[in-house]
Parts: structure tokens; sequence; C-alpha cells
């Protein structure tokens, strides 16, 4: 345990984006601002850093697993993504269309180990989604994502 | 505050992607550190099987 510091027996959820493309073995969940970042499937992800290594994340650094605490600023970070921004202090209740083929998933996130906690998110050493929404995908994306990471998968 | 948040990137070497996610997240001045240890880690073990439609109980 970390001096001051809190400890917890249940995961956190954060909220978070990824990219969908497709591998060698099938559609796999890619960190959506890290580019090559591939999600293992039935084990955690853990946190790298080519500066700390395993310590990440790091207080002194920008290390670690990025979540959202809300559905909401995933979904801004989704539309700065697209390009489609509030537009006369209004915003649309759709979530913008993905780019054509290239399909993103929105979604739940645990997070576990080591979390450095934000005022809009978290820094986590371990993760794994929890729940996901395919945004541009198709019934058999969903279905292979579900299968590979055993997790809930709305298409919408 | 961004030029604090400028000189920490550049100085610890960070590279862009995670620096825009970071503004996203909030400011590193308020973080502050947990530790979670789950009973069991939160990683599914078994696919789900897929129940079809038709065998499902209506509504």
């Amino acid at each position: 345990m970390t001096p001051g510091g809190e400890t917890f027996s249940e995961p956190l959820l954060g909220w978070r984006l990824w990219h969908v493309r497709p591998h060698a073995d099938g559609y796999r969940l890619e960190s959506f601002t890290r580019h090559h970042v591939s999600w293992p499937a039935q084990r955690r992800l853990e946190a790298g850093c080519p500066v700390h290594g395993r310590e990440a994340p790091s207080g002194a650094h920008e290390c670690g697993i990025y979540a959202f605490r809300t559905r909401e600023l995933a979904e801004t970070l989704l539309r700065r993504y697209t390009g489609v921004r509030q537009c006369y202090a209004s915003q649309t209740a759709e979530l913008p269309p993905a780019r054509p083929g290239r399909p993103l998933a929105l979604g739940t996130v645990s997070l576990w180990g080591r979390v450095l906690v934000r005022e809009h998110g978290f820094r986590a050493q371990y993760a794994y989604p929890y729940a996901l929404e395919l945004l541009g995908g198709d019934a058999e994306i969903a279905r292979a994502l579900r299968g590979l990471y055993a997790v809930d998968v709305l298409e919408r | 505050m961004q030029a604090a948040m400028n000189r920490r990137l550049q100085t610890t070497g960070n590279q862009g992607a995670n620096g825009r996610f970071a503004m996203e997240i909030g400011e590193p001045e308020t973080e502050r550190e947990i530790e979670i240890f789950p009973l069991e880690e939160p990683v599914p073990d078994a696919v789900p099987v897929e129940v079809p439609a038709e065998e499902l109980e209506p509504a």
C-alpha cells in the first residue's frame, strides 16, 4: 500500500473508446490514442512504460491505462475524433457515425491494481473490457468481439 | 496550468498520444492514488454462450 493511499477490493469501472481493427486472428480492440496497442483477450492488459516499466502508472509521468469517469466524457472525445462538434451550445443525443470501414467501440472497462484518480478519469495499472457498444460495425464483428473477449457487445 | 502541463510532458519525454488523452481526463495536479485488489480478477475465463432468439422466453 502506498503511503496515504486508499485500498479497495472492487474494480473501478471507467469509460473508454477503442478502435476495432482486423488482425490475423480476427477483430481486436486497440487503444484509441496509443497506436498498435492491441488489448489481449481472456487476460488483463497491464500498463507498461518505456521510462517506468511495470511501475506504470507513475505519478511523475503520463503513462498508464486511461479511462474516463463518465460515458459523456468518452462521447465528447468520440465527437471530437469524428469531427462532429457541439453547435449553437446544443449537443445532439445521437452518437456520430464511425468513419466508413473504421469501426469503434465505446464501453466500460474494469480498472484495478494501482490507479491514479483525476478530475475526469483514471490511469490504471491493469484493465479489461467490461461491456462494449460497437459503432460502425456489423453483427459479424460484434459476434467476433463477444467470442474473443467474452464480454457483452451491443451493436448500434 | 497549460504551460505547466507542457513542461511536464517535455521533461518526462512523453509522446503526444497519451498527452492528448491526459488533457481529456483532467489536471494531473488533482491526482490521488488508490489501490484495488479485487478478490477475483475481472477477466472472464469462459466464452458466453449465445442463446438463439427462438429459445428465449417471450417478454
